[in-house]
Protein backbone atom coordinates (compact mmCIF):
# COMPACT_ATOMS: atom_id res chain seq x y z
CA UNK A 1 0.00 0.00 0.00
CA UNK A 2 1.32 3.55 -0.99
CA UNK A 3 2.14 5.34 2.09
CA UNK A 4 -0.24 7.83 2.92
CA UNK A 5 1.86 10.71 3.84
CA UNK A 6 -0.19 13.78 2.60
CA UNK A 7 -2.94 12.61 4.12
CA UNK A 8 -3.43 15.46 6.53
CA UNK A 9 -6.84 16.93 7.03
CA UNK A 10 -5.89 19.95 4.63
CA UNK A 11 -5.02 17.65 1.84
CA UNK A 12 -7.88 17.04 -0.82
CA UNK A 13 -9.06 13.40 -0.15
CA UNK A 14 -10.75 13.57 -2.96
CA UNK A 15 -7.66 13.24 -4.90
CA UNK A 16 -6.63 9.91 -3.04
CA UNK A 17 -7.12 6.44 -4.19
CA UNK A 18 -9.04 4.12 -2.60
CA UNK A 19 -6.10 1.86 -0.90
CA UNK A 20 -4.57 5.96 0.40
CA UNK A 21 -8.01 6.40 1.77
CA UNK A 22 -7.75 3.17 4.17
CA UNK A 23 -4.35 3.88 4.96
CA UNK A 24 -5.97 7.22 6.40
CA UNK A 25 -8.56 5.63 7.98
CA UNK A 26 -6.50 3.72 9.49
CA UNK A 27 -4.88 6.39 10.66
CA UNK A 28 -7.93 7.90 12.47
CA UNK A 29 -8.57 10.15 9.57
CA UNK A 30 -12.64 10.39 9.53
CA UNK A 31 -12.73 12.65 6.73
CA UNK A 32 -11.28 9.62 4.85
CA UNK A 33 -14.38 7.61 5.66
CA UNK A 34 -16.48 10.62 4.71
CA UNK A 35 -14.59 10.00 1.31
CA UNK A 36 -15.06 6.67 1.24
CA UNK A 37 -18.79 6.66 2.42
CA UNK A 38 -19.63 9.32 -0.90
CA UNK A 39 -17.38 6.98 -3.53
CA UNK A 40 -19.56 3.69 -2.39
CA UNK A 41 -22.33 4.06 -0.33
CA UNK A 42 -24.77 3.97 -3.01
CA UNK A 43 -23.54 1.06 -4.77
CA UNK A 44 -22.81 -0.53 -1.17
CA UNK A 45 -26.70 0.18 -0.19
CA UNK A 46 -27.89 -0.87 -3.24
CA UNK A 47 -26.07 -4.47 -2.86
CA UNK A 48 -27.28 -4.73 0.31
CA UNK A 49 -31.23 -3.72 -0.78
CA UNK A 50 -31.14 -6.18 -3.42
CA UNK A 51 -30.12 -8.79 -0.29
CA UNK A 52 -32.70 -7.66 1.70
CA UNK A 53 -35.49 -5.81 0.31
CA UNK A 54 -35.64 -3.76 2.65
CA UNK A 55 -34.95 0.35 2.70
CA UNK A 56 -34.42 0.36 6.45
CA UNK A 57 -32.40 -2.63 6.83
CA UNK A 58 -30.02 -2.01 4.09
CA UNK A 59 -29.43 1.37 5.46
CA UNK A 60 -28.53 -0.32 9.26
CA UNK A 61 -26.37 -2.88 6.96
CA UNK A 62 -24.31 0.37 5.26
CA UNK A 63 -24.20 1.56 8.58
CA UNK A 64 -22.51 -1.34 10.11
CA UNK A 65 -19.91 -1.69 7.20
CA UNK A 66 -18.29 1.31 7.54
CA UNK A 67 -17.99 1.22 11.42
CA UNK A 68 -16.38 -1.71 10.63
CA UNK A 69 -14.14 -0.44 8.00
CA UNK A 70 -13.36 2.70 10.87
CA UNK A 71 -12.43 -0.20 13.35
CA UNK A 72 -10.97 -2.92 11.49
CA UNK A 73 -9.29 -1.06 8.49
CA UNK A 74 -6.36 -2.23 9.67
CA UNK A 75 -7.40 -6.01 8.60
CA UNK A 76 -7.82 -4.44 4.87
CA UNK A 77 -4.81 -6.34 2.50
CA UNK A 78 -4.51 -4.53 -0.56
CA UNK A 79 -2.85 -8.35 -1.90
CA UNK A 80 -6.10 -9.70 -1.58
CA UNK A 81 -8.51 -7.19 -2.78
CA UNK A 82 -9.23 -3.99 -4.23
CA UNK A 83 -10.48 -2.08 -2.00
CA UNK A 84 -13.97 -2.22 -4.11
CA UNK A 85 -14.62 -5.95 -3.20
CA UNK A 86 -13.44 -5.77 0.26
CA UNK A 87 -16.23 -3.45 0.99
CA UNK A 88 -18.55 -5.77 -1.72
CA UNK A 89 -17.70 -8.23 0.41
CA UNK A 90 -18.54 -7.16 3.77
CA UNK A 91 -21.37 -5.79 2.63
CA UNK A 92 -22.76 -8.80 1.07
CA UNK A 93 -21.76 -11.27 3.74
CA UNK A 94 -23.54 -8.89 7.17
CA UNK A 95 -26.09 -8.57 4.28
CA UNK A 96 -26.68 -12.16 4.09
CA UNK A 97 -26.31 -12.56 8.36
CA UNK A 98 -29.01 -10.60 8.74
CA UNK A 99 -30.90 -11.93 6.04
CA UNK A 100 -30.41 -15.59 7.81
CA UNK A 101 -31.26 -14.08 11.06
CA UNK A 102 -34.71 -12.45 9.77
CA UNK A 103 -35.32 -15.54 8.18
CA UNK A 104 -34.64 -17.78 11.86
CA UNK A 105 -37.32 -15.19 13.54
CA UNK A 106 -39.94 -15.78 10.96
CA UNK A 107 -39.81 -11.84 10.17
CA UNK A 108 -41.29 -10.90 6.78
CA UNK A 109 -39.85 -8.77 4.72
CA UNK A 110 -42.34 -5.86 3.76
CA UNK A 111 -42.35 -5.38 -0.67
CA UNK A 112 -44.06 -1.66 0.51
CA UNK A 113 -40.37 -0.90 1.54
CA UNK A 114 -39.22 -1.22 -1.92
CA UNK A 115 -39.65 2.67 -2.69
CA UNK A 116 -37.04 5.01 -2.03
CA UNK A 117 -38.25 8.03 -0.46
CA UNK A 118 -38.16 11.15 -2.41
CA UNK A 119 -36.14 13.38 -0.18
CA UNK A 120 -33.03 11.56 -1.28
CA UNK A 121 -30.69 13.15 -3.04
CA UNK A 122 -28.78 11.92 -6.23
CA UNK A 123 -25.88 9.68 -5.72
CA UNK A 124 -22.64 11.77 -5.54
CA UNK A 125 -19.06 10.45 -6.01
CA UNK A 126 -19.71 7.53 -7.65
CA UNK A 127 -17.97 8.31 -10.93
CA UNK A 128 -14.77 7.83 -9.02
CA UNK A 129 -15.45 4.09 -8.21
CA UNK A 130 -17.05 2.93 -12.16
CA UNK A 131 -17.90 4.62 -14.83
CA UNK A 132 -21.09 4.68 -15.44
CA UNK A 133 -20.53 3.37 -19.11
CA UNK A 134 -18.38 0.28 -17.79
CA UNK A 135 -21.04 -0.65 -15.03
CA UNK A 136 -23.33 -0.98 -18.19
CA UNK A 137 -21.15 -3.38 -20.13
CA UNK A 138 -21.35 -5.39 -16.63
CA UNK A 139 -24.89 -5.23 -16.97
CA UNK A 140 -24.79 -5.66 -21.02
CA UNK A 141 -22.59 -8.65 -19.77
CA UNK A 142 -24.56 -9.88 -17.43
CA UNK A 143 -27.94 -9.73 -19.63
CA UNK A 144 -25.65 -11.70 -22.16
CA UNK A 145 -25.84 -15.24 -19.94
CA UNK A 146 -28.13 -17.37 -20.49
CA UNK A 147 -31.02 -16.90 -17.71
CA UNK A 148 -30.18 -20.57 -16.20
CA UNK A 149 -26.39 -19.32 -15.95
CA UNK A 150 -27.28 -16.10 -14.21
CA UNK A 151 -29.79 -17.59 -12.07
CA UNK A 152 -27.11 -19.74 -10.31
CA UNK A 153 -24.83 -17.28 -10.13
CA UNK A 154 -26.76 -14.55 -8.34
CA UNK A 155 -28.18 -17.28 -6.03
CA UNK A 156 -24.04 -18.01 -5.01
CA UNK A 157 -23.75 -14.40 -4.90
CA UNK A 158 -27.02 -12.54 -3.48
CA UNK A 159 -28.24 -15.89 -1.05
CA UNK A 160 -24.83 -17.29 0.00
CA UNK A 161 -25.70 -20.42 -1.13
CA UNK A 162 -23.47 -23.24 -1.85
CA UNK A 163 -23.86 -25.13 -5.29
CA UNK A 164 -25.39 -28.29 -3.27
CA UNK A 165 -27.63 -26.14 -1.84
CA UNK A 166 -28.87 -24.60 -5.17
CA UNK A 167 -28.79 -27.97 -6.42
CA UNK A 168 -31.57 -28.86 -3.36
CA UNK A 169 -33.51 -25.76 -4.10
CA UNK A 170 -33.55 -25.38 -7.64
CA UNK A 171 -33.77 -29.51 -8.39
CA UNK A 172 -30.75 -29.31 -10.80
CA UNK A 173 -28.43 -31.92 -10.41
CA UNK A 174 -25.13 -30.54 -9.02
CA UNK A 175 -23.19 -31.36 -11.71
CA UNK A 176 -25.21 -29.01 -13.73
CA UNK A 177 -25.01 -26.31 -11.13
CA UNK A 178 -21.26 -26.12 -11.03
CA UNK A 179 -21.13 -26.33 -15.28
CA UNK A 180 -23.08 -23.36 -15.35
CA UNK A 181 -21.84 -21.22 -12.29
CA UNK A 182 -18.47 -21.91 -13.74
CA UNK A 183 -19.49 -20.77 -17.36
CA UNK A 184 -20.99 -17.84 -16.02
CA UNK A 185 -18.09 -17.08 -14.08
CA UNK A 186 -15.56 -17.49 -16.88
CA UNK A 187 -17.34 -15.23 -19.28
CA UNK A 188 -17.47 -12.43 -17.16
CA UNK A 189 -13.88 -12.76 -15.87
CA UNK A 190 -12.98 -12.48 -19.78
CA UNK A 191 -15.66 -9.87 -20.67
CA UNK A 192 -14.50 -7.31 -17.78
CA UNK A 193 -10.96 -8.74 -17.46
CA UNK A 194 -9.86 -4.97 -18.59
CA UNK A 195 -11.59 -3.85 -15.05
CA UNK A 196 -10.68 -6.18 -13.36
CA UNK A 197 -6.66 -5.61 -13.92
CA UNK A 198 -7.30 -1.94 -12.84
CA UNK A 199 -8.55 -3.10 -9.76
CA UNK A 200 -5.47 -5.15 -9.19
CA UNK B 1 -8.25 -15.35 -24.13
CA UNK B 2 -10.03 -18.18 -25.18
CA UNK B 3 -6.66 -20.48 -25.91
CA UNK B 4 -5.89 -19.47 -22.12
CA UNK B 5 -9.14 -20.64 -20.72
CA UNK B 6 -8.95 -23.69 -22.99
CA UNK B 7 -5.71 -24.81 -21.42
CA UNK B 8 -6.33 -23.80 -17.92
CA UNK B 9 -9.47 -24.91 -17.30
CA UNK B 10 -8.94 -27.56 -14.87
CA UNK B 11 -7.67 -25.10 -12.82
CA UNK B 12 -9.99 -22.51 -13.09
CA UNK B 13 -12.94 -24.95 -12.74
CA UNK B 14 -10.85 -25.83 -9.30
CA UNK B 15 -10.39 -22.20 -8.36
CA UNK B 16 -13.88 -20.73 -9.19
CA UNK B 17 -15.48 -23.96 -7.07
CA UNK B 18 -13.18 -23.37 -3.97
CA UNK B 19 -14.18 -19.22 -4.75
CA UNK B 20 -17.76 -20.46 -4.26
CA UNK B 21 -17.21 -22.56 -1.61
CA UNK B 22 -15.50 -19.91 0.42
CA UNK B 23 -18.02 -17.05 -0.52
CA UNK B 24 -20.70 -19.35 0.79
CA UNK B 25 -19.09 -19.04 3.75
CA UNK B 26 -19.26 -15.31 4.46
CA UNK B 27 -16.63 -13.14 5.97
CA UNK B 28 -13.27 -13.50 5.60
CA UNK B 29 -13.39 -16.96 3.81
CA UNK B 30 -12.66 -15.65 0.26
CA UNK B 31 -9.74 -13.97 1.56
CA UNK B 32 -8.56 -16.89 3.63
CA UNK B 33 -8.56 -19.32 0.46
CA UNK B 34 -6.28 -16.67 -1.53
CA UNK B 35 -4.01 -16.94 1.66
CA UNK B 36 -3.33 -20.60 0.92
CA UNK B 37 -3.10 -20.13 -2.29
CA UNK B 38 0.92 -20.50 -2.65
CA UNK B 39 1.43 -20.62 -6.54
CA UNK B 40 1.43 -17.05 -7.78
CA UNK B 41 -0.66 -18.07 -10.99
CA UNK B 42 -3.19 -19.51 -8.99
CA UNK B 43 -3.22 -16.60 -6.78
CA UNK B 44 -4.01 -14.40 -9.48
CA UNK B 45 -6.80 -16.38 -11.37
CA UNK B 46 -8.37 -16.66 -8.08
CA UNK B 47 -7.92 -12.70 -7.17
CA UNK B 48 -9.16 -12.25 -11.03
CA UNK B 49 -12.59 -14.51 -10.19
CA UNK B 50 -13.16 -12.73 -6.69
CA UNK B 51 -12.67 -8.87 -8.66
CA UNK B 52 -15.41 -10.46 -11.01
CA UNK B 53 -17.57 -11.46 -7.90
CA UNK B 54 -17.09 -8.02 -6.78
CA UNK B 55 -18.13 -6.06 -9.49
CA UNK B 56 -21.41 -8.11 -9.69
CA UNK B 57 -22.35 -5.81 -7.15
CA UNK B 58 -22.54 -3.06 -9.52
CA UNK B 59 -25.32 -4.81 -11.76
CA UNK B 60 -27.80 -2.92 -9.07
CA UNK B 61 -28.65 0.49 -9.86
CA UNK B 62 -27.09 2.89 -7.36
CA UNK B 63 -29.45 3.75 -4.35
CA UNK B 64 -30.01 7.36 -3.19
CA UNK B 65 -29.16 7.72 0.26
CA UNK B 66 -30.95 10.78 2.97
CA UNK B 67 -28.18 12.79 4.46
CA UNK B 68 -29.01 11.91 7.97
CA UNK B 69 -27.50 8.51 6.88
CA UNK B 70 -24.39 9.95 6.99
CA UNK B 71 -24.74 11.79 9.63
CA UNK B 72 -25.20 9.10 11.90
CA UNK B 73 -22.25 7.26 10.81
CA UNK B 74 -19.57 10.23 11.04
CA UNK B 75 -21.36 10.42 14.47
CA UNK B 76 -20.70 7.09 15.44
CA UNK B 77 -17.23 7.63 14.33
CA UNK B 78 -16.45 10.46 16.36
CA UNK B 79 -19.23 11.45 18.78
CA UNK B 80 -17.49 11.10 22.09
CA UNK B 81 -14.42 12.67 21.49
CA UNK B 82 -16.07 15.59 19.68
CA UNK B 83 -18.08 16.04 22.49
CA UNK B 84 -15.41 15.73 25.35
CA UNK B 85 -13.32 18.56 22.85
CA UNK B 86 -16.61 20.85 23.21
CA UNK B 87 -16.53 21.33 27.00
CA UNK B 88 -15.50 24.82 27.08
CA UNK B 89 -12.49 24.84 29.48
CA UNK B 90 -11.34 28.15 31.89
CA UNK B 91 -8.28 28.97 29.41
CA UNK B 92 -10.83 29.62 26.77
CA UNK B 93 -13.16 32.04 29.17
CA UNK B 94 -12.75 35.71 27.95
CA UNK B 95 -10.56 37.90 29.17
CA UNK B 96 -13.41 40.37 30.54
CA UNK B 97 -14.92 37.53 32.61
CA UNK B 98 -14.19 38.59 36.08
CA UNK B 99 -13.93 36.45 39.58
CA UNK B 100 -17.45 38.86 40.99
CA UNK B 101 -19.22 38.69 37.54
CA UNK B 102 -22.80 38.07 37.72
CA UNK B 103 -23.85 34.19 38.20
CA UNK B 104 -25.71 33.72 34.98
CA UNK B 105 -22.65 35.27 32.64
CA UNK B 106 -20.98 32.02 33.38
CA UNK B 107 -24.09 29.72 34.22
CA UNK B 108 -25.94 30.04 31.16
CA UNK B 109 -23.21 28.95 28.65
CA UNK B 110 -21.98 25.85 31.40
CA UNK B 111 -25.91 24.89 30.91
CA UNK B 112 -25.82 24.85 27.88
CA UNK B 113 -22.60 22.88 27.43
CA UNK B 114 -23.54 20.16 29.48
CA UNK B 115 -26.90 20.09 27.99
CA UNK B 116 -24.68 19.70 24.27
CA UNK B 117 -22.39 17.49 25.91
CA UNK B 118 -25.42 15.06 27.87
CA UNK B 119 -27.04 15.49 24.03
CA UNK B 120 -23.99 14.23 22.13
CA UNK B 121 -23.22 10.98 25.22
CA UNK B 122 -27.01 10.42 24.69
CA UNK B 123 -26.80 10.28 21.01
CA UNK B 124 -23.17 7.79 21.60
CA UNK B 125 -25.22 5.60 23.63
CA UNK B 126 -28.04 5.44 21.48
CA UNK B 127 -25.96 4.66 18.61
CA UNK B 128 -23.83 1.55 21.19
CA UNK B 129 -26.37 0.37 21.84
CA UNK B 130 -28.35 0.02 18.55
CA UNK B 131 -24.99 -1.53 17.45
CA UNK B 132 -25.06 -4.22 20.52
CA UNK B 133 -28.76 -4.98 19.61
CA UNK B 134 -27.78 -5.37 16.17
CA UNK B 135 -24.95 -7.69 17.41
CA UNK B 136 -27.01 -9.67 19.87
CA UNK B 137 -29.81 -9.91 16.70
CA UNK B 138 -26.99 -11.46 14.36
CA UNK B 139 -25.44 -14.10 17.36
CA UNK B 140 -28.82 -15.12 18.39
CA UNK B 141 -30.08 -15.71 14.37
CA UNK B 142 -26.34 -17.46 14.28
CA UNK B 143 -27.73 -19.59 17.91
CA UNK B 144 -30.47 -20.55 16.43
CA UNK B 145 -29.24 -21.91 13.23
CA UNK B 146 -26.42 -23.48 14.97
CA UNK B 147 -28.71 -25.07 17.11
CA UNK B 148 -31.23 -26.39 14.45
CA UNK B 149 -28.39 -27.82 12.61
CA UNK B 150 -27.00 -29.19 15.99
CA UNK B 151 -30.34 -30.68 16.14
CA UNK B 152 -30.67 -32.07 12.62
CA UNK B 153 -27.17 -33.90 12.81
CA UNK B 154 -28.58 -35.39 15.88
CA UNK B 155 -31.51 -36.76 14.33
CA UNK B 156 -29.39 -38.07 11.02
CA UNK B 157 -27.04 -39.55 13.75
CA UNK B 158 -30.01 -41.62 15.43
CA UNK B 159 -31.04 -42.58 12.08
CA UNK B 160 -27.76 -43.83 11.11
CA UNK B 161 -27.54 -45.79 14.26
CA UNK B 162 -30.95 -47.16 13.74
CA UNK B 163 -30.17 -48.26 10.11
CA UNK B 164 -26.80 -49.21 11.26
CA UNK B 165 -27.95 -51.72 14.21
CA UNK B 166 -30.80 -53.32 11.53
CA UNK B 167 -27.89 -53.64 9.51
CA UNK B 168 -25.91 -55.37 11.84
CA UNK B 169 -28.79 -57.24 12.62
CA UNK B 170 -29.90 -58.38 8.77
CA UNK B 171 -26.47 -59.97 7.99
CA UNK B 172 -25.42 -61.38 11.11
CA UNK B 173 -24.67 -65.21 11.41
CA UNK B 174 -27.66 -67.42 12.52
CA UNK B 175 -30.13 -64.36 11.95
CA UNK B 176 -33.66 -66.36 11.01
CA UNK B 177 -35.58 -64.72 8.74
CA UNK B 178 -39.94 -64.88 8.50
CA UNK B 179 -41.64 -63.98 5.44
CA UNK B 180 -45.29 -62.53 6.26
CA UNK B 181 -48.04 -62.92 3.23
CA UNK B 182 -51.59 -61.73 2.98
CA UNK B 183 -54.02 -63.39 4.38
CA UNK B 184 -57.15 -61.48 4.21
CA UNK B 185 -59.60 -59.21 2.29
CA UNK B 186 -57.91 -55.86 3.79
CA UNK B 187 -54.38 -56.75 2.32
CA UNK B 188 -54.10 -56.41 -0.98
CA UNK B 189 -51.96 -59.17 -2.65
CA UNK B 190 -48.56 -57.41 -3.53
CA UNK B 191 -48.35 -57.03 0.15
CA UNK B 192 -45.57 -58.60 2.14
CA UNK B 193 -43.75 -58.34 5.30
CA UNK B 194 -39.92 -59.81 6.44
CA UNK B 195 -39.26 -60.71 9.92
CA UNK B 196 -35.60 -60.73 10.77
CA UNK B 197 -34.74 -62.33 14.06
CA UNK B 198 -31.11 -62.15 15.61
CA UNK B 199 -29.06 -65.45 17.10
CA UNK B 200 -30.21 -64.04 20.44
CA UNK B 201 -33.92 -64.76 19.66
CA UNK B 202 -34.74 -61.28 21.09
CA UNK B 203 -33.55 -58.73 18.78
CA UNK B 204 -36.22 -57.91 15.96
CA UNK B 205 -36.68 -55.91 12.54
CA UNK B 206 -39.90 -56.49 10.89
CA UNK B 207 -40.20 -54.88 7.42
CA UNK B 208 -43.99 -54.40 5.93
CA UNK B 209 -44.50 -53.17 2.37
CA UNK B 210 -47.90 -52.60 0.53
CA UNK B 211 -50.50 -52.42 3.28
CA UNK B 212 -53.21 -49.97 2.44
CA UNK B 213 -53.48 -47.27 5.33
CA UNK B 214 -56.11 -48.02 8.00
CA UNK B 215 -59.55 -47.21 7.80
CA UNK B 216 -60.98 -44.57 10.10
CA UNK B 217 -60.44 -45.31 13.67
CA UNK B 218 -58.31 -48.20 13.13
CA UNK B 219 -54.69 -49.77 13.43
CA UNK B 220 -52.56 -52.60 12.46
CA UNK B 221 -51.34 -54.69 15.36
CA UNK B 222 -48.37 -56.89 15.61
CA UNK B 223 -48.95 -60.26 17.49
CA UNK B 224 -46.36 -62.87 18.43
CA UNK B 225 -47.69 -66.05 19.05
CA UNK B 226 -46.62 -68.87 20.75
CA UNK B 227 -46.45 -72.51 20.62
CA UNK B 228 -49.73 -72.85 22.78
CA UNK B 229 -51.26 -70.20 20.42
CA UNK B 230 -51.11 -67.39 23.41
CA UNK B 231 -50.64 -64.22 20.67
CA UNK B 232 -48.48 -61.11 22.41
CA UNK B 233 -48.50 -57.59 21.27
CA UNK B 234 -45.67 -56.32 19.41
CA UNK B 235 -46.78 -52.76 18.80
CA UNK B 236 -49.70 -50.98 16.42
CA UNK B 237 -48.84 -48.60 13.44
CA UNK B 238 -50.89 -46.97 10.87
CA UNK B 239 -49.50 -47.23 7.29
CA UNK B 240 -48.85 -44.26 4.35
CA UNK B 241 -49.23 -45.07 0.96
CA UNK B 242 -45.87 -46.24 -1.06
CA UNK B 243 -43.56 -45.90 2.61
CA UNK B 244 -42.37 -48.64 4.55
CA UNK B 245 -43.40 -49.67 7.75
CA UNK B 246 -40.10 -50.65 9.51
CA UNK B 247 -40.71 -51.71 13.53
CA UNK B 248 -37.75 -53.13 16.16
CA UNK B 249 -37.14 -54.13 19.14
CA UNK B 250 -34.87 -55.83 21.64
CA UNK B 251 -36.77 -58.11 23.43
CA UNK B 252 -39.21 -60.54 22.15
CA UNK B 253 -41.82 -63.34 23.43
CA UNK B 254 -40.29 -66.61 24.59
CA UNK B 255 -41.23 -69.39 22.52
CA UNK B 256 -42.73 -67.64 19.45
CA UNK B 257 -43.08 -69.79 16.43
CA UNK B 258 -45.33 -67.51 14.17
CA UNK B 259 -46.28 -63.51 13.87
CA UNK B 260 -49.62 -62.04 13.01
CA UNK B 261 -50.70 -58.47 11.69
CA UNK B 262 -54.36 -57.75 12.36
CA UNK B 263 -56.50 -54.67 12.03
CA UNK B 264 -57.84 -53.43 15.41
CA UNK B 265 -59.55 -50.80 16.60
CA UNK B 266 -57.31 -47.63 17.11
CA UNK B 267 -54.54 -47.36 19.66
CA UNK B 268 -54.39 -51.77 19.79
CA UNK B 269 -56.62 -54.36 21.58
CA UNK B 270 -55.67 -57.00 24.15
CA UNK B 271 -55.87 -59.51 22.07
CA UNK B 272 -56.59 -59.98 18.15
CA UNK B 273 -60.12 -59.19 16.94
CA UNK B 274 -59.96 -57.83 13.91
CA UNK B 275 -59.39 -59.60 10.41
CA UNK B 276 -55.98 -61.19 10.25
CA UNK B 277 -53.93 -59.41 7.29
CA UNK B 278 -50.59 -60.78 7.49
CA UNK B 279 -49.07 -63.92 8.87
CA UNK B 280 -46.25 -65.92 8.94
CA UNK B 281 -44.51 -69.18 10.70
CA UNK B 282 -41.92 -70.44 8.34
CA UNK B 283 -38.68 -69.13 10.10
CA UNK B 284 -35.83 -69.90 7.74
CA UNK B 285 -32.00 -69.36 9.68
CA UNK B 286 -29.45 -67.76 7.76
CA UNK B 287 -26.08 -68.90 8.81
Amino acid sequence: MEPADNASPGNDLKSFEDKQLVLAIREGQEAAVSELYDRYSNMLVALAHRVLRDAADSEEVLQEVFLQVWNQAARYDPGRSSVSTWLVLITRSRSIDRLRSRRVKERTATAAQKENPVTHESPAGLKHVFRQEQRKRLQTELAQLPPEQREVLEMAFYKGMTQSEIAGETGIPLGTVKTRTLLAMKKLRKALIDEIRELL
Amino acid sequence: MNQEFDTTRERDDAIVDLLLEALSRLEGAPERLLDELTDEDERRVCREYLETMGLLAYDNEPMPLAPEVKQRLMGALGTMPATVASFPSTEQRSPGVERGSRWHDWALPLAAGLVFALLGLSGWQYVQLERQRQTIDRLAGQLDQAHQERTQLAEYQGRLESVNNRLALVTSAGVEVCTLKPVGDPAPAESRGVLFVGSDGQNWYLKIDGLLPCPQGRSYQVWFINEDGVPVSGGTFDPKVGVRVELSSETMPAGTVAVSITLEPAGGSSEPSGPNVLYGDEAMRIL
